[in-house]
């Protein structure tokens, strides 16, 4: 009968997807249906592998806060082995109890609990059950992976058919699915039993990591979203119909080429749609979903979101769906800084002037995911740096293109921003602070976040098995982001968007490894970089250069004294300075020192290890060089600034 | 006596006791420079023979500050306890100036340095115990601050209303000041009214000044908070003047330190006013049971 109502539905949205045709014309200004076929670019489509597909038909009940869901898999054994059983993510079983392996990070209170209500599970027809199975030895009443057994084999190039039915109430947010506190909207997310990827015979389907979420194969996703006559839905893919009824609407989304599916349904938000049209003439429909609150900010959302468009289609590949949509979540909600195929959720502070860059980083950031992650989709509960920080690199640069320098700001009442920096502040109120504008580096951020781990992992190490989310942060995001900075001043940007292009031409839609970046690198360099990787990705080593010193041994002969004092290789120019000249040397820095006797007629100033900082990852910068008079004038000036800010606060203490 | 008559005649008495300035002027100086000293040697270590140190006199860098306070992450982390004992000693020997500054404010004819220091002696010690009470009153304050930061936090949780918090929380901060404000006003009136009666009862003293306080509030009040904004006018005066100095060659950094010191000793100077003139309007707010009796014995005589 269910099913029978569904089909009934599907045949009245193929007549309304004509109506819709007309609507995306008179948005886009184009026949798309020239150009796309379910959401993807016609181009692109033998290039995907539809492993799963999803159909999904689903009823959102504000009243219970709950969704209830026939959802239906056709899953192919596109490998050269054969399966008897099938593995799922069982994601939103993550918010069931503190016993999750997700609630090692998020604690979850009443309100924020739930798990599948399961009712049917058909596979080819015939009924089955889920087996839970436990994969982390600490935590062994997650449920958030199970599995069926199939009965028989699944061979290669066949496939089979799930049938799921159940219901999902949907939690106050603690951390991406959930719905917000103060307005009815629902960020629905991580919410449908999702097929595992099949790989080398063996099923990779890992339970659900508080920071680590996403791995799973390609497919064609389509979802019929019925919700309350008030509300709206934004979703993955491209909206293909609207029905109305006295009660009720019910949208229906299509998208081919993507991994995943996440969706948000609010009485309250407001939509805009733009376009963004390639340079070669074809059009990406932007839909635009915003809280009233924040309509200040649709401008800067929609410049920041066409800005990194325009980043990535000239300096990476073509975007190759036909929409993109932007959720700016509530404040009570806990959904933001997201990414799903197609789309990605942000927000934005009260008071934000643009030279802070925020949101525009964060829709740069999260937008930037839409190719590492969403079409070059790694499994990021093993290498999470190929999502993040390939997406953390990307918006920096998007930043430096489009919006100049930042500014360093702190807040003050937790909103207001004021220029400069907070030195020192008790009960919020800054004792030892300086007001002007200071700009920073986009990298500055991974930098200091780097500096507060050193050691502890690698890159190249197993993101789910990094101790702690600090280990994490710096792996996935800060030393990744440093390593690309510094890989392309090693290169020049050019070739290193030549190698980020070739990336992404060999391995969209598939499920690139690091070491497949890596032999991208080397092919373009003639594997001349195996030092780079093996120091800065596979080990967790330190660097720092340092002149030790720079003298004159007799008349016009000098002696520079250069050291390496970390145990990071990495090799470095060196200049040495004269009143005329630049002298150019070079050091493989691989040696504990390296001394360099030269003569020159000319007056010798000082030497410098690494001018323009290839090495992001060295540890001192001052001490890269060496002036032969030692000068007073920068400690003594910066000391005076400090002095001053000490004689106000002493003032400010003395008030008592 | 009128507002103005009390901001001239404060000024005056400021005025004409302008050489004590030195004294705190030193004070903040000299705590200022054991507090410098540290930096300083993290700054030398580092930038004097750095071609970095050349390129931060015309530029910033944020990374070399990040790198600053990693490398020496042990010094800086034993900062703020070296300034809250800084500040210990600094208030303690602020204590000795103040006795001596309000002595000689309330006794015009003794404004002599010897005057100074001998009221600065004889009333370090009551200043001091009202010290370690107005400390726990502050204590208590930036407790209330933060119940009521937490209780705000707890609000907004659930409320869509950004806004609403803003303002919230900027009210919390405004009353934060307000509260600091009295709590000053509070401590100020009751060091001169131990000094002006010479009384050694701390805490009573310090009710008498609150209940003083809260009848004539609006008028101790007004003063204050106008010798406040003008001392918030040499600040904005600083920051234009401030302006117009550049940036380099570095060597106009000495035309930016001469400017600053004048900026701390005007700040200094209106402490100083703050003082004269709460001593004015506590002499003139108590001035009838003071007056009376003089008077009464005039008659007998
Ligand atoms: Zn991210």
């Amino acid at each position: 009968m269910k099913f029978f109502t569904l089909s009934v539905l599907l045949v009245l949205y193929f007549a309304l997807g004509l109506v819709n045709n007309e609507l995306e014309k008179e948005i886009t200004g184009q026949n798309i249906e020239k150009y796309y076929s379910g959401g993807l670019l016609k181009t692109e489509i033998d290039k995907v592998k539809n492993i799963a597909d999803y159909l999904f038909k689903v009823d959102l009940e504000p009243e219970t806060h709950s969704i209830k869901v026939d959802e239906k898999i056709v899953w192919r054994n596109k490998s050269r082995f054969s399966a008897n059983e099938i593995y799922f993510h069982l994601y939103a079983n993550a918010y069931k109890s503190n016993n999750t392996v997700f609630s090692g990070y998020y604690k979850l209170a009443p309100e924020n609990r739930t798990e599948f209500q399961i009712s049917k599970i058909l596979v080819n027809g015939t009924k089955k059950e889920f087996i839970y199975v436990s994969k982390n030895k600490n935590y062994p009443q997650d449920s958030t992976v199970a599995k069926i057994m199939l009965g028989k084999e699944i061979n290669p190039d066949d496939s089979v058919i799930v049938e799921i039915q159940y219901r999902l109430k949907i939690p106050v947010s603690v951390k991406r699915f959930g719905r917000a506190k103060g307005v009815n909207f629902y960020f629905v997310s991580q919410w449908f039993p999702k097929v595992g990827v099949f790989e080398n015979g063996k099923w990779i389907c890992e339970p659900y990591y508080p920071y680590l979420n996403f791995y799973s194969d390609f497919g064609r996703y389509e979802a019929v979203i019925s919700v309350p006559k008030n509300y709206k839905v934004a979703a993955t893919g491209t909206e293909e119909g609207i029905t109305f009824s006295a009660k009720r609407n019910i949208f229906r989304f299509v998208q081919n080429g993507v991994h995943d599916f996440a969706w948000a349904a609010s009485d309250n938000f407001l939509y805009r749609k733009e376009k963004f049209t390639r340079r070669n003439g074809t059009v990406i429909r932007l839909d635009f979903f915003i809280q009233p609150g924040r309509i200040k900010y649709f401008e800067r959302y929609k410049n920041a979101v066409k800005n990194s468009l325009r980043f990535f289609e000239e300096n990476i590949g073509e975007y190759p769906y036909q929409t993109l949509t932007m959720v700016d979540v509530p404040r009570t909600s806990a959904s933001s800084g997201m990414e799903y195929p197609t789309l990605f959720t942000v927000s934005a502070p009260l008071i934000s002037p643009i030279e802070t860059h925020s949101p525009e980083k964060l829709v740069a950031h999260e937008f930037s995911h839409q190719y590492f992650q969403g079409i070059l989709a790694n499994n990021e509960v093993y290498e999470a740096w190929l999502d993040e920080g390939f997406a953390s690199y990307a918006a920096s640069k998007i930043m430096e293109k489009y919006y100049g320098k930042g500014l360093l700001t702190f807040k003050l009442a937790g909103y207001y921003p004021v220029y400069g920096i907070n030195f020192l502040s008790y009960n919020e109120i800054p004792v030892i602070y300086s007001i002007e504008k200071i700009p920073y580096n986009e990298y500055d951020r991974s930098l200091s976040v780097y500096y507060k781990n050193l050691t502890l992992g690698s890159i190249a190490d197993t993101s789910c098995k990094l101790p702690g989310r600090l280990s994490y942060r710096v792996n996935s995001y800060a030393k990744p982001e440093l390593m690309l900075y510094s890989l392309e001043r090693i290169l020049g940007s050019e070739k290193m968007f030549g190698i980020l292009r070739d990336y992404f031409n060999k391995y969209k839609f598939k499920h690139p490894k690091g070491a497949d970046f890596i032999r991208v690198v080397q092919s373009h360099t003639g594997g001349g970089l195996t030092w780079f990787f093996e120091n800065v990705y596979g080990k967790s080593a330190l660097f720092d250069y340092k002149i030790k010193y720079l003298k004159k041994t007799k008349k016009d002969s000098y002696k520079l004294f250069c050291e390496r004092i970390g145990d990071g290789v990495f090799p470095v120019d060196v200049f040495i300075y004269t009143s005329k000249d630049t002298l150019r040397k070079f050091w493989d820095g691989r040696a504990r020192w390296k001394i360099f006797e030269f003569s020159t007629h000319e007056k010798v100033l000082g030497a410098e290890i690494d001018p323009y900082r290839k090495n992001l990852f060295d540890l001192n910068f001052a001490n890269n060089s060496f002036l032969l008079s030692t000068s007073y004038s920068a400690s003594l000036a910066l000391s005076a600034n400090w002095y001053f800010w000490l004689q106000n606060a002493l003032i400010n203490f003395g008030g008592i | 006596m009128t507002v103005k008559e009390i901001l001239t005649l404060g000024a005056r008495t400021v005025y004409y006791n302008k050489k004590f300035v030195i004294l705190f002027w030193g004070m903040n100086a000299a705590g200022a420079l054991i507090l410098t000293l540290p930096i300083y040697y993290i700054l030398a270590d580092n930038l004097n023979n750095s071609i970095l140190g050349y390129k931060l006199l015309n530029e910033y860098d944020f990374s070399w500050l990040l790198q600053i306070k990693f490398l020496y992450a042990k010094n800086i982390g034993q900062f703020p306890y070296l300034l809250y004992v800084l500040t210990g000693i600094y208030l303690l020997v602020q204590n000795f100036f103040v006795g001596g500054l309000i002595a000689v404010f309330h006794n015009p004819q003794k404004n002599h340095i010897v005057d100074f220091f001998y009221g600065g002696v004889k009333y370090w010690l009551r200043l001091t115990r009202l010290l370690l009470i107005v400390l726990v009153l502050f204590y208590l304050a930036f407790k209330l601050n933060d119940i009521f930061g937490n209780l705000i936090t707890w609000y907004y949780a659930g409320v869509e209303n950004a806004m609403g918090d803003f303002l919230t929380r900027s009210f919390r901060y405004v009353f934060l000041l307000f509260l600091i404000g009295v709590l000053m006003i509070f401590s100020d009136y009751t060091k001169i009214s131990l000094v002006v009666n010479d009384r050694t009862k701390v805490l009573k003293e310090l009710l008498e000044v609150i209940k003083l306080t809260s009848v004539n509030f609006y008028k101790i009040f007004t003063v204050f908070v106008i010798v406040a904004l003008i001392g918030g006018l040499g600040a904005v005066v600083y920051n234009l003047l401030g302006i117009l100095i550049p940036a380099k060659p570095y060597y106009y950094l000495i035309l930016l330190f001469v400017l600053r010191q004048m900026l701390i000793i005007f700040r200094l100077l209106i402490k100083m006013l703050f003082y004269s003139t709460e001593i004015l309007i506590y002499k003139d707010l108590t001035a009838k049971v003071i007056n009376v009796q003089p008077e009464e014995k005039e008659v007998i005589t």
